[in-house]
């Protein structure tokens, strides 16, 4: 088990060094050097030459990339942002938790949302609330994240005035994002609690434990829904990275200074070593994810421990 | 004897063709043949706009009907520039929904050939293939779209190459799973060792057992990839002003929104609408391809 978790965690080095490759060469692929950039049209050629030294991005490009991954290694050093010249990571870390605030709260907001009325949903079988939340799923799916965020600051913040529509000072600025972010993936989540738990439920084992006269109400809330933990726990986490990515365009809209906001801002700017050093930690925080996705199942699942001991050898 | 056999007219075979079955099948449900049909007039609103509604009219700015409410003359009012709302929303539609079917066939037919062709030889090229396709998976999709739009510079051509670029890696590890299972029928088999070439073996046995699945799959990314286009318009990476389009005028409408909610209402509920009418369709084609899908 742990020979396969440090095999698994060692795979992410090749990962993130093939995505900064890939981010890296798409910033190459910009039109404009960053110096032409930063100094703006009026600039002469030769000061905006002279900027692309003193930044050393008239370097070629491989020679700029493996200079990148030493810094990295060495220093931690992700580079400093064209813009503002301070370190990116800095930077970096002041805006992140903002994001994964939103994105925690956005996973554990649906989560409790969702998976208690799933499996209600499941054990009570009525079809009015079926029908009701299948429907609302509908609804939810086809409408992009950016019309409902206009939404919400139209109803809640432009109409009713119960909540600033932009910023990121109270908590009170945190509840149209949230909700904005909680609401589809809760809907999503109903649904998936419910078809696992009755999958759970048709299983032999379910029968066995009623006829043994083991009450109905342990019958579900124990031996089914220990079984259906497996995928409510994969689509939480898988969750979590999804929201991670869908900030990006929920913090344009509400003004939020988080990651997303950052890349945008980044890109727009051609500031590279900005949007190179968060897109690797974005990718880094999905590899982890999936790893720590991976060691849960061996360690709720009895089968799949198995498996690995197996492969182990 | 042999005679006989010769002088016997050939049997007919009744080519069962699972289109028009599946047609039938969705004419039946109301709901699904209420979704059919508005995609059907979406395309032909996307073919038949300029004769529905001049383009200039939603280009042509006019200082005297701003923020128009809904009237008899502008059926959908005017936005903050005066421009008529219906004539935007027609070409808007075009835009919008053009590109979205376009960059979805792209994806499907690039995710289809990479698949066919990682399936079937396996070996090096699969591998290789497949872990290019885990780097790309990576990185969040939508990063991935932005970055490319960031790279080629704003517009259309651009937009469909970032999105298409960031799509295909997911279409090609399900397409390549699907034929996988397909590859390993013992009619395939059968057919190599007849001596049948690779490329025939491919488009007549292989790509015919998946081609629901393909459909299915393009059906339900549509509306997906509409969400992907608008929202990059939305924050400016995709279609430039003054060209109509949704995102972009969802991203208008936003200033205005306490005075001409209307602009914001308009192309939010097409939006919903077009992509609820995708994915029911999808649903009811899953159910229609593969009946032991249904519920679930």
């Amino acid at each position: 088990m742990l020979k396969y978790i440090i095999r698994r965690t060692l795979l992410i080095i090749p990962i993130l060094l093939a995505v900064i490759f890939i981010v890296s060469f798409i910033m190459e692929l910009t039109p404009g050097t960053p110096g032409r950039v930063l100094l703006g049209p009026v600039a002469t050629q030769e000061q905006v030459d002279l900027l692309d030294q003193k930044l050393g991005t008239d370097r070629p490009f491989l020679e700029r990339y493996f200079d990148y991954i030493k810094n990295i290694l060495l220093h931690f050093d992700f580079g400093n942002s064209y813009r503002t010249n301070k370190p990116v990571v800095k930077e970096l870390l002041v805006r992140f938790p903002y994001t994964l605030k939103l994105a925690f709260a956005a996973v554990l907001g649906s989560s409790l949302l969702g998976i208690p009325i799933g499996v209600l949903m499941a054990a009570k079988r009525n079809m009015l609330i079926d029908r009701s939340v299948n429907i609302l799923a509908m609804v939810f799916a086809a409408i992009p994240s950016f019309a409902m965020a206009l939404g919400m600051i139209y109803i809640f913040a432009v109409k009713l005035e119960w909540f600033p529509p932009y910023g990121a000072k109270t908590w009170k600025h945190y509840i149209l994002p949230m909700a904005t972010l909680i609401l589809p993936a809760s809907v999503g989540r109903m649904r998936l609690a419910r078809t696992t738990m009755l999958e759970a439920i048709r299983q032999e084992y379910i029968t066995m434990a009623r006829s043994k006269g083991i009450p109905e109400n342990r019958v579900i809330f124990v031996h089914a829904l220990k079984n259906s933990l497996i995928p409510l726990i994969t689509s939480i986490l898988t969750s979590f990275s999804g929201m991670l990515g869908g900030t990006i365009i929920l913090e344009n809209i509400f003004g939020f200074p988080g990651l997303g906001a950052y890349i945008i801002n980044g890109i727009n700017t051609k500031d590279a070593p900005t949007v190179l050093a968060s897109t690797t930690f974005l990718a880094a925080v999905f590899c982890l994810t999936s790893l720590v996705l991976d060691i849960i199942y061996a360690l709720v699942d009895p089968r799949v421990r198995e498996r690995y001991k197996t492969v182990g050898k | 004897m042999n005679e006989r056999l010769k002088s016997r007219p050939p049997v007919k075979r009744r080519r069962r063709s699972t289109a028009l079955r599946v047609l039938k099948e969705l004419m039946k449900n109301p709901l699904s043949a209420v979704c059919l049909l508005f995609v059907v007039f979406l395309v032909l609103v996307i073919i038949f706009a300029d004769k529905i509604v001049p383009y200039e009219l939603g280009i042509k700015m006019n200082g005297s009907a701003r923020l128009l409410e809904p009237c008899a003359e502008h059926i959908f009012g005017c936005d903050n520039l005066g421009r008529d709302m219906f004539s935007r929303m027609v070409h808007g539609t075009r835009n919008s929904l053009s590109m979205g079917i376009g960059v979805t066939a792209v994806v499907m037919v690039a995710g289809t050939v990479l698949g066919a062709i990682c399936a079937y030889y396996g070996g090096v090229l699969d591998m290789v293939i497949m872990r290019i396709c885990d780097l790309f998976l990576c990185i969040p999709g939508i990063l991935m779209a932005l970055a490319l739009v960031a790279a080629l510079g704003p517009g259309r051509k651009n937009l469909l190459i970032a999105i298409g670029i960031s799509s295909i890696p997911g279409v090609t590890r399900q397409f390549r799973a699907l034929m996988l299972n397909v590859i390993s029928n013992d009619y395939i088999t059968a057919a190599r060792a007849a001596g049948a070439r690779d490329g025939y073996i491919i488009i007549r046995h292989v790509l015919p057992n998946v081609m629901a699945y393909i459909v299915l799959t393009a059906t339900s990314s549509i509306s997906g990839m509409i969400m992907q286009i608008s929202g990059l318009s939305y924050i400016g990476m995709g279609i430039q002003h003054p060209e109509p389009e949704w995102g972009a005028m969802l991203s208008d409408a936003r200033t205005f929104m306490a005075d001409g909610p209307h602009l914001m209402i308009i192309p939010a509920v097409t939006i919903l609408l077009v992509s609820l009418a995708f994915n029911l369709l999808g649903d009811a084609l899953r159910d229609a391809l593969d009946p032991r899908l249904k519920g679930e």
